[in-house]
């Protein structure tokens, strides 16, 4: 055995020999490792940068989010049970609605009466089918009765089923669209909700909202709708000085999606094409300029909605005809109120006595048989205490759509208040779903856990299959019958549909095992093909040394020390492929993350609501751990490329190696 | 061996001789003047030490070549004694580099024994072997095979380097050996920019590294014009002089053979004289 630095020496010479060729085969190699070190670099940097954030917002919590699951169908459209008896009672208040109305002199029609519990329809083939009627209350309260029966999927049970699978928190919001939204609240109650601008109630163009594409501004609160959420989930989102309090005004503070913040603050909105540094200076303005400030919004029940829509197209048709002759105004005529959000009072009323008894007449029939409120408006103020990022996604291949598609934490879509601030008989509390009375299933819980898997444990535990999901929409073919799929998953005590809430560690987390799994299954294929490739060169010049060998040989070498020069030359090689492969994996990885970094470094500030605006979000990160593995691979595949051709070498007769080279 | 068979050899010597000397009847005839010359100082030969070096008791060597066995030495005796200068000749294909080899451990001869200092060389394990190539025998081949990419000082380490030789000891040596050979000024030097006289002598010099007992050469005149030739086997016998060397050069210029204390003539894998 030779000392080490002769080796060296040996070897060093070696690699000037051959050296276009060893350059290319080395350049080769390095760009396969690069590929390794490019992917775990930018991993690494991404994961630190989210651990970074994930101090921020919502970002370290482990919160998931659970919805009950109980067919949607069944509960639409009643059971076969729940039909029948509301057939019979169907049948009953037509009678009864019929008697009353020649009683009180009204007019009905008992074929166009859409408030019964069931309705016909005709089928195709000439028969008839029966629906229930959800916006009947007995249809209602049947359904609650039923599903109540069903589901074992209340708050309390989802709180004690998360407390046996050690949950430090358990959380529940609700979700009231509001105007035009889909739910339980909007198609019972039908509130408006209006923001007041200028001291004057705006009606919102649905149309206008729907072809913006994007619903801007205190709209979205009517569109998106508003979330009542546990105080506790909202604070991380709550800018420095603001509170979740209710104001001494009566304010309820909300968190505002940002692109309501800027129209509220009257700002452009920025184009698409902003660059970071526009997005950033833009967020810097938005919290300095949207902390504390108030609007109002106009909330009208449907009575009140009702009269001022008559009161309004009263006034255009007297303004149209007036003049006309053969005209004759309305008897009863309201007056649209001076005051924004006012009661809608009557101007004038020049009905005759049997008219106003027919009115009463009609009022007191409406009265019997539907849930009739007054009317009923109200002045709501509204004061932003934080905001959080829309939920709206870059397409394609950006670091705003990397960074917002994976790396965030939010609330979701719209805009959220705390339940807390709900007083008793408050415009909000009429129009919270959860206090209409209504079914459960406008809810969400949330169970909150110390560490990722303790969420996964749960969420394997309590959650139901993802086929569940789509049940919800489509449900079962028929009608009555509950989903046998929802069934099962009730009987395997999996009563939630779950899904992580805030942030997205646990997909993160899978991703990063994810790639660390392929790279399980990549690394052998480069470290195979690198030593299949270096196989190429070594073995090619250790094959051209024999003559060499031969004479060391002569010298007096013996078999380790060529080993001992070949395996160094090897390590040579090698150590030019790590550096090779580090220069470019990493420089690539460094070129990539500076042309991400800014972009993404505004998201994530977006996405975790960071308080520090000029955090960096990077996706360039060394570990140790993957350092040493790529080494690793790059050594074994030297060693590999020259343990064949070495040993072939090193039992060759030097005297015919002699020979056959002169 | 009769007459008939005796006029026979003598017959292929004389047409071997011409070819040698490219069918030139003169110089063969020179060659022969000079072959004769030698034997008789070989007649008149007698070794300086009594102790032999090397001896070669009926060896053969037999090589596999494709699927034909070549018999490259047979049945081949010799004695070199401790401070011999031996020129070994012969024509191309005569057997003379085999037997060098051997001589010096680099194979193991298919049928006799070859003893070096009393150590018979086939019974030695590759260590073993390899750590007597390198302490006892120092090479000396006709392409010289310095390392391209090694200056001259470290090509004349190199067999130093497997030696463990403390890196100031074998520096001093090197040194020293360069100036025995008359490269003092090259050491510096790549063997790119030496003539092929400077890097001959830098071949012998690094076989000298390990102070070897003896000195084995393979042709190392057959790159050089004569006057180096000349020199490279003056400095042969200068270094057994000086540091009581055994050197045994092949060859195939009986001219040169003739500097030599004495000659072995081999043919067709036999030694004939």
């Amino acid at each position: 055995m030779m000392t080490l630095r002769d080796s060296v020496r040996l070897a060093g010479a070696k690699l000037k020999t051959h050296r276009v060729r060893t350059g290319i085969v080395v350049a080769i190699a390095s760009l396969l490792f690069a590929g390794i070190v490019l992917v775990l670099t930018m991993l690494t940097g991404a994961v630190r940068s989210m651990q970074s954030f994930g101090a921020e917002g919502l970002g370290s919590r482990y919160i998931v989010q659970a919805r009950p699951i109980f067919d949607q169908q069944s509960i639409f459209m009643g059971t076969a049970d729940i039909l029948n008896d509301l057939k019979t009672r169907t049948t009953q208040l037509k009678n009864d609605k019929k008697a009353t109305a020649k009683r009180l002199n009204v007019p009905y029609d008992p074929t166009t009466d859409q408030s019964l519990p069931v309705f016909e329809a005709k089928n195709g083939s000439g028969g008839s089918e029966y629906f229930l009627n959800t916006a009947n209350p007995e249809a209602r309260e049947a359904i609650n009765t039923y599903a109540r029966s069903l589901q074992h999927i209340s708050f309390s049970d989802f709180s004690s089923v998360a407390k046996q699978n050690n949950a430090k928190g358990v959380y529940r919001s609700s979700t009231n669209p509001m105007n035009g939204g889909f739910g339980f609240g909007a198609m019972y109650e039908q509130p408006t909700v209006v923001p007041i601008i200028d001291g004057k109630e705006q009606v919102v163009d649905q149309a206008k909202v729907s072809s913006a594409g994007e619903p801007r501004g205190v709209a979205t609160l009517m569109s998106l709708g508003l979330s009542y959420f546990d105080a506790d989930l909202l604070l991380p989102f709550v800018l420095p000085g603001q509170s979740l309090a209710s104001g001494k005004d009566g304010s309820v503070p909300v968190i505002a999606p940002v692109s309501a913040a800027e129209q509220i603050l009257s700002m452009p909105s920025l184009p698409a094409t902003a660059t970071a540094q526009q997005r950033l200076d833009r967020l810097v303005e938005l919290r300095k300029d949207i902390a504390g400030k108030t609007f109002e919004l106009c909330y009208r029940n449907r009575p009140s909605g009702d009269l001022l829509q008559q009161a309004k197209e009263q006034e255009k048709e007297i303004a149209f005809n007036k003049g006309k002759t053969g005209y004759t105004a309305p008897a009863l005529q309201y007056a649209v109120p001076s005051d924004a959000c006012g009661a809608i009072t009557i101007k004038k009323d020049t009905r005759s006595a049997d008219e106003k008894k027919t009115a009463n007449n009609e009022l007191e029939f409406k009265r019997t048989y539907e849930v009739y409120n007054d009317p009923d408006q109200q002045i709501m103020k509204i004061r932003i205490v934080g905001f959080s990022q829309d939920l709206s996604f870059e397409p394609g291949f950006s670091a705003r759509s990397i960074v917002e598609g994976v790396f965030r934490t939010g609330l979701g879509s719209g805009w959220f208040a705390p339940a807390e601030a709900i007083s008793e008989g408050s415009a909000l509390d009429k129009i919270n779903p959860k206090m209409s009375k209504l079914l459960d299933i406008e809810q969400f819980y949330y169970a909150e856990f110390s560490d990722l898997a303790s969420a996964k444990r749960f969420t394997q535990r309590v959650g139901c299959s993802s086929e569940v999901s789509s049940v919800l929409n489509f449900g079962p073919p028929e009608p009555g019958q509950q989903d046998p799929r929802v069934v099962d998953c009730f009987k395997r005590g999996t009563y939630f549909d779950i899904s992580p809430f805030g942030n997205n560690a646990g997909a993160i987390e899978d991703l990063r095992q994810g790639v660390w799994k392929a790279m399980r299954y990549v690394a052998p294929v480069v470290l195979v093909l690198a030593a299949l490739v270096l196989m190429g060169i070594v073995g090619k010049i250790i094959a051209d040394s024999r003559r060499e060998t031969a004479v060391f040989r002569a010298l007096g070498a013996t078999r380790f020390a060529i080993a001992q020069i070949y395996l160094t030359y090897s390590l040579f090689i090698a150590v030019f492929i790590m550096m090779l492969a580090f220069v470019f994996g990493s420089g690539a990885a460094l070129l990539l993350s500076n042309k991400l970094t800014p972009e993404a470094s505004v998201s994530a500030v977006l996405a975790y609501n960071a308080q520090d605006v000029h955090k960096q979000f990077t996706f360039y990160g060394v570990d140790i751990t993957y350092v040493a593995i790529v080494l690793g691979l790059v050594v074994l595949s030297a060693l590999l490329s020259t343990i064949l051709p070495l040993l072939t070498n090193i039992r060759r007769n030097p005297i015919r190696d002699m020979r056959d080279e002169n | 061996m009769d007459g008939g068979e005796n006029t026979d050899n003598k017959q292929v010597y004389a047409v071997q001789l011409l070819q040698a000397c490219g069918g030139d009847p003169r110089q063969a005839l020179e060659q022969l003047k000079i072959a004769a010359r030698t034997l008789r100082t070989a007649k008149m030969y007698k070794p300086k030490s009594e102790e032999v070096v090397v001896a070669v008791d009926n060896v053969s060597k037999t090589y596999k070549m494709g699927k034909a066995h070549v018999e490259a030495l047979k049945d081949v005796s010799i004695r070199v004694h401790k401070g011999e200068f031996v020129a070994i000749t012969g024509t191309s294909g005569s057997g003379k580099s085999t037997l060098l080899q051997l001589m010096g451990g680099l194979d193991k001869p298919s049928k006799g024994v070859i003893t070096v200092h009393d150590q018979n060389l086939s019974k030695l394990r590759d260590g073993k072997l390899s750590r007597f190539r390198n302490r006892t025998i120092g090479f000396v081949f006709q392409f010289f095979y310095l390392q391209p990419f090694l200056r001259l000082q470290t090509n004349i380490e190199v067999p130093a380097m497997f030696a463990r030789t403390k890196r100031s000891v074998r520096k001093a040596k090197s040194t020293e050996l360069a100036g025995t050979v008359g490269l003092s000024d090259r050491l510096k030097h790549y063997p790119r920019e030496l003539s092929g006289g400077q890097m001959q002598r830098a071949a012998i010099a690094r076989a000298l590294q390990n102070d070897p007992d003896i000195l084995l050469a393979d042709e190392p005149t057959g790159n050089l014009d004569h006057a180096n030739a000349v020199a490279i086997f003056e400095l042969f016998k200068q270094i057994r002089d000086e540091r009581g060397a055994t050197v045994v050069v092949v060859t195939h210029d009986l001219a040169l053979a003739g500097m030599a204390d004495r000659a072995v003539h081999m043919s067709d894998g036999r030694v004939v004289s």
